[in-house]
């Protein structure tokens, strides 16, 4: 309720802010929704915001899959993350922009070029989260599945996971974060379609209205996402816990 | 055998072996080494000189000192583990046997340190053990659940007839579930006894119990 009422007063500030501000710089709320309407009737919002989304999943699932099997190993073995470190220091200090010029003059303007540098963006922090959970598993398990020779498979699902999730589940929420925000840069930078695209269109023509038509559906979609799906998955993972004494 | 940890030596040329089917003791002061044996005897602990003879193959199972379960697995799950297909009736017939029928779902925390153990050696019988080791399954406990414990274990030892290995500072415990009783010296440790009981458990008397006490304590 707090929350609504919160919310309703930033709406608020934002009419207030228009009236001062002028429709060029600050569009009031409803002209904005009324270009939503205009953008999302002709079909051009639904597809950029589709086209967007999955740039999102894509470039997420290759970096949580790519980061958590090499955090992992680097959490596992001394000397993985001993030659590991460096490279990961690196990658950990790129700034975004660069991976994102390097990976579209590299590879060119193309969407293995745009996913493939989110996703670069992405690894490193999905590695540090997870070498963290691998050095934090617990020894006197593993013995144990040493001595009752529990196959690796089993092993890696009932004995490993289940320590590793509460970190996999930190890092796809920080994950997911960081993604989409660096989608739109690189939509922005290097694709001719998404929604970082048409606020560059809208950057270009001065266009307030267009802007926050593309760009607030998309934080809303993004939220709703981290509220209701990844805030849930780790609650669930995490499920056994609350019973510590 | 010898081990040498990295900061220190925990045994000091200890060698002992104990017959197929019996049930052999190691006693000996807290922090002796007798964990570091069972280790070594596992396959837990490599850093050690000399050599450990098992039958091969042989199907080991060991009660770590902590139950070492999965916590995000019901007890049943937990012995699921380690024996996936294992029979139903088998798997009531061990709970009873151990007092943990009405725990199968519940979870390690939710179970005190006593019905932990249980679990723990529920697990470890699940897979029909040649040799089974106990660290200290008596240690922590209050008085009546170890009593009730020994009894189990008395049970289960008799029944099956595995070999099995424990390490306790409980020299009583030992008197009266050893086939065998191995008394080591203060760390690093020495054999400084095997001391064969030829009426085991329930058919010690007490006065034979009482020289075995006293051997024990002469040997120290």
């Amino acid at each position: 309720m707090l929350r609504l009422l919160s919310l309703a007063a930033l709406a608020a500030c934002w009419q207030i802010g228009s009236l001062f501000a002028g429709p060029r710089n600050l569009p009031a709320p409803i002209d904005v929704l009324r270009r939503m309407e205009v953008e999302a009737l002709s079909g051009a919002l639904f597809f950029n915001l589709g086209v967007t989304m999955l740039r999102v999943a894509a470039a997420f699932a290759i970096a949580m899959a790519i980061g958590a099997a090499i955090g992992f190993a680097m959490g596992r073995d001394r000397i993985v993350d001993r030659l590991g470190d460096p490279w990961l220091l690196l990658l950990l200090n790129l700034p975004a922009l660069v991976i994102i010029v390097l990976a579209y003059i590299w590879i060119g303007l193309n969407e293995v070029a745009a996913i493939g540098a989110v996703a670069l963006n992405k690894i490193p922090n999905a590695i540090v989260t997870l070498r963290e959970g691998a050095r934090a598993l617990d020894p006197q398990l593993d013995e144990m599945a040493d001595v009752f020779h529990i196959p690796y498979a089993t092993r890696l699902r009932h004995v490993l996971a289940p320590q590793l999730a509460p970190y996999f589940a930190a890092a796809a929420r920080s994950g997911l974060s960081l993604v989409w925000k660096i989608v739109l840069i690189v939509e922005l930078l290097g694709r001719s379609n998404g929604i970082g695209f048409e606020i560059n269109i809208a950057f270009q023509l001065f266009d307030m209205t267009l802007l926050l038509a593309y760009a607030l559906p998309f934080v809303a979609i993004m939220l709703t996402i981290e509220t209701f799906v990844v805030q849930p998955f780790e609650r669930h993972i995490t499920r056994w816990r609350p019973r510590a004494a | 055998m010898s081990a040498a940890g990295s900061t220190r030596e925990a045994l000091s040329g200890v060698a002992f072996a104990l017959e197929e089917g019996k049930v052999g003791a190691i006693v000996g002061p807290s922090g002796c080494g007798k964990t570091t044996l069972l280790r070594i005897i596992a396959g837990l602990d490599a850093r050690f000189e000399g050599s450990v003879a098992l039958p091969k193959p042989v199907r080991l199972a060991v009660v770590f000192q902590e139950p070492r379960l999965l916590p995000w697995r019901s007890v049943e799950d937990n012995v699921r583990l380690v024996v996936p297909d294992i029979a139903e009736a088998e798997l009531g017939a061990l709970f009873a046997a151990l007092g943990l029928f009405g725990h199968r779902q519940h979870f390690p925390n939710e179970l005190s340190l006593g019905l932990a153990r249980r679990v723990a050696l529920a697990r470890a019988l699940a897979v029909h053990p040649d040799l089974l080791l106990l660290d200290e399954p008596f240690a922590s406990l209050d008085a009546a659940t170890a009593a009730a414990l020994m009894e189990q274990i008395t049970d289960i030892v008799e029944a099956r007839g595995m070999t099995t290995l424990l390490a306790t500072h409980d020299i009583d415990a030992a008197i009266r579930l050893a086939d065998v009783v191995y008394v080591l010296s203060d760390g690093p440790a020495r054999l400084l006894a095997a001391i064969e009981i030829a009426d085991p458990r329930r058919r010690l008397t007490r006065e034979a119990a009482a020289g075995i006490a006293a051997q024990i304590a002469a040997a120290r």
